[in-house]
């Protein structure tokens, strides 16, 4: 149980804790701002979820949860791209960006800690292992947030690179969640590099959150990837020439 | 955008190919069943989970890329494939020490003549 939830908890904290050390170091002037416009939609959208969860999942002929993730992964990219163009509203759409990774990560802890039913005997388990979890990902994201911040120093569009990579990462998500409900036709596996990087390894579920590594991705999922690398890198450029 | 279309119609392609093949995997007391499945390669695969207990579970496939969050008494339906012969292994993700299963893909012929 220890274990289990050390590693439930990173494998979901991971992906939002690394875009939040992102988001902090784009926007590390209005911090304070950031985190509330992710706290409070992410939050909002979470208790919708939580008390919608047998609705929402009879959706779309059983497919309910997978369309509202496909909807959440597609709108971050989709938000950060927004906020490249549109530098006014830069920290409400890169903070609703934040938001909708936290409500599709979020919404899978929520159904672990407090739908899933299990012995009372198990709850102190559960709590080390959430805690443990917690600190690991935080270690993790701090770790991030200052490599960036030196990144971002010594020249911006390195750090646009991350956030591209970053963004790209959540379209690959939200294809593989078509794919597999039918509604995108996923197309012939690329590669397989599981040899390599294995995607259950530390190494393949951090790269995973960070930069949405596959170890056999198909082409429907690399097509969403590098489209949404290319379309934020163009922006940030363009973004960086108008200055 | 000539790009796009080849891609497009590439895509409808692998899909309009495929034929359908719907196949059932029950989980009860956190333990799939079958724990081994064996499918066709080459064929488009509805994969049926019937979550038999009252707790969710999530169906989990690193190699077939493929998450499902199943509630309580309820089915989640997956589609996998056309898939390459292999082995992948998945698991339910609350449950990952007892929740554990193969799908073994082999070839047509090979499958058919294993009497399914």
């Amino acid at each position: 149980m220890l274990i289990n939830t050390v590693v439930l908890f990173l494998r979901e904290l991971m992906p939002v804790l690394l875009l939040l050390s992102v988001l902090l170091v784009w926007q590390r002037s209005q911090w304070r701002t950031l985190l509330l416009t992710i706290a409070a939609p992410a939050l909002l959208i979470l208790l919708v979820m939580a008390k919608q969860y047998t609705e929402i999942s009879l959706w779309a002929d059983g497919a309910g949860l997978e369309l509202v993730y496909a909807i959440l992964y597609f709108s971050v990219p989709v938000l950060l791209a927004l906020a490249l163009v549109y530098p006014r509203l830069e920290i409400l759409l890169v903070g609703f960006a934040g938001a909708a990774l936290f409500a599709i990560n979020g919404s899978n802890l929520v159904l672990y800690f407090f739908v899933y039913q299990r012995e009372a005997s198990a709850t102190p388990a559960l709590l080390l292992g959430s805690a443990l979890g917690v600190g690991i990902g935080l270690s993790v994201a701090v770790l991030l947030y200052y490599t960036l911040d030196e990144l971002s120093r010594f020249r911006q569009q390195y750090f646009y690179w991350v956030v591209a990579l970053l963004a790209a990462r959540q379209s690959s998500k939200a294809a593989q969640i078509l794919i597999q409900s039918d509604w995108v036709a996923g197309g012939p596996v690329l590669w397989d590099s599981q040899q390599l990087i294995n995607e259950q390894s530390e190494y393949g579920q951090f790269f995973n959150a960070l930069v949405g590594y596959e170890a056999t991705p198909t082409l429907s999922q690399f097509v969403a990837y590098l489209l949404t690398a290319a379309i934020i890198l163009g922006l940030s450029y363009r973004k960086g020439a108008a200055r | 955008m000539k790009k796009y279309c080849v891609i497009t119609f590439l895509l409808a392609a692998f899909s309009a190919r495929a034929e359908t093949l719907v196949v059932q995997l029950v989980l009860k007391d956190h333990l799939f069943a079958p724990s081994q499945l064996t499918l066709p390669a080459d064929t488009k695969i509805k994969l049926l989970i019937h979550n038999q207990d009252s707790s969710p579970e999530e169906f989990e496939s690193f190699s077939l890329n493929r998450e499902k969050v199943i509630l309580g008494e309820a089915t989640g339906t997956v589609f996998l494939g056309p898939l390459e012969p292999g082995e992948h292994s998945f698991m339910g993700e609350y449950n990952p020490d007892t929740a554990r299963g193969v799908i073994r893909v082999v070839p047509l012929s090979q499958w058919q003549a294993e009497g399914h």
